[in-house]
């Protein structure tokens, strides 16, 4: 790996750490560049603004989740399946998840428009199959948007008060009772 | 997750033949099933457009939201980074 490489790859590293601990608002560029071992100035050469890093940051962990949860909810028919993957494929990005859902309101908007439409690919398949459950008259009679406010309501809910819930501890069963419970909830 | 093309306007992971669209060859476009045909990508505003739709559908945003956030997405796609879509 060139040296510039190594660089940029130590400063993302040490951002990543200070982020989870400090969060994306108060982490500070000092404090990365001093973990990174690097000059403050030279965060600026690979990442112009803080806004990039925590772009950055946020990418190296939304895509690979993002591609998760889109490869594991394709093809799946039943809302509560594509709940518990949901809350499956979430869990090893627990302290992430945690911090993005708690500081994305604070964050640029363009930046908070970027890490909604991620999820999109997953979103699809959530609306999809509420709306065929609701051709088959299975499902009550509303628009899909509203069951998606709920559940992502839901979902960051127990993930801006993670340490207070407990949610880390939650067991499959835990996960299993809340997904069934929301396919009920929309069930006729 | 690496060797996985995503399409280069919106982003979409293209893992089965359905995802790009049908009769092109799947080597050579870049482009997903929803952003064109096997002859070419759809004209920036049209983009723009379905983009708006799709955001409207998969994140219940309201419509001015959904066109902002769109031709955003589009302006920073892959695409018309590279210059392979041009904007209107």
């Amino acid at each position: 790996m060139r040296n510039r490489e190594k660089t940029k790859k130590k400063i993302l590293q040490a951002a990543l750490n200070v982020f989870k601990t400090d969060g994306f608002l108060s982490g500070s560029t000092e404090t990365i560049a001093r973990k990174a071992g690097v000059a403050h100035g030279t965060i600026f050469f690979y990442f112009p603004a803080k806004a990039d890093l925590i772009v950055s940051c946020i990418y190296e962990k939304l895509g690979p989740l993002a591609y998760k949860l889109n490869s594991t909810s394709r093809g799946t028919s039943d809302i509560e399946e594509i709940c518990e993957l949901f809350l499956e494929e979430i869990r090893p990005y627990s302290n992430f998840y945690s911090r993005l859902v708690k500081d994305l309101p604070h964050l640029p908007i363009d930046l908070q428009r970027s890490v909604f439409s991620s999820l999109s690919a997953f979103s699809i398949h959530f609306v999809d199959v509420i709306e065929k459950e609701q051709e088959k008259n299975t499902f009550r009679s509303f628009d899909p948007k509203i069951a998606m406010f709920l559940w992502f309501g839901l979902v960051h809910y127990l993930y801006s008060y993670r340490e207070l819930l407990g949610t880390d501890s939650f067991t499959a069963k835990d996960r299993k009772n809340l997904s069934s419970f929301f396919k009920n909830a929309l069930s006729q | 997750m690496d060797d996985t093309k995503t399409c280069i306007v919106c982003g979409m992971p293209m893992i089965k033949p359905e995802d790009f669209p049908p009769g092109c060859d799947q080597d050579t476009t870049d482009w997903c099933v929803h952003c064109g045909t096997k002859d070419g990508m759809y004209p920036y505003s049209a983009l723009v457009a379905g983009m708006g739709q799709f955001l409207m559908k998969t994140q219940g945003m309201a419509e001015e939201q959904a066109k902002i956030a769109a031709k955003e997405m589009v302006d920073n796609s892959v695409a018309v980074k590279s210059g392979k879509l041009k904007k209107e």
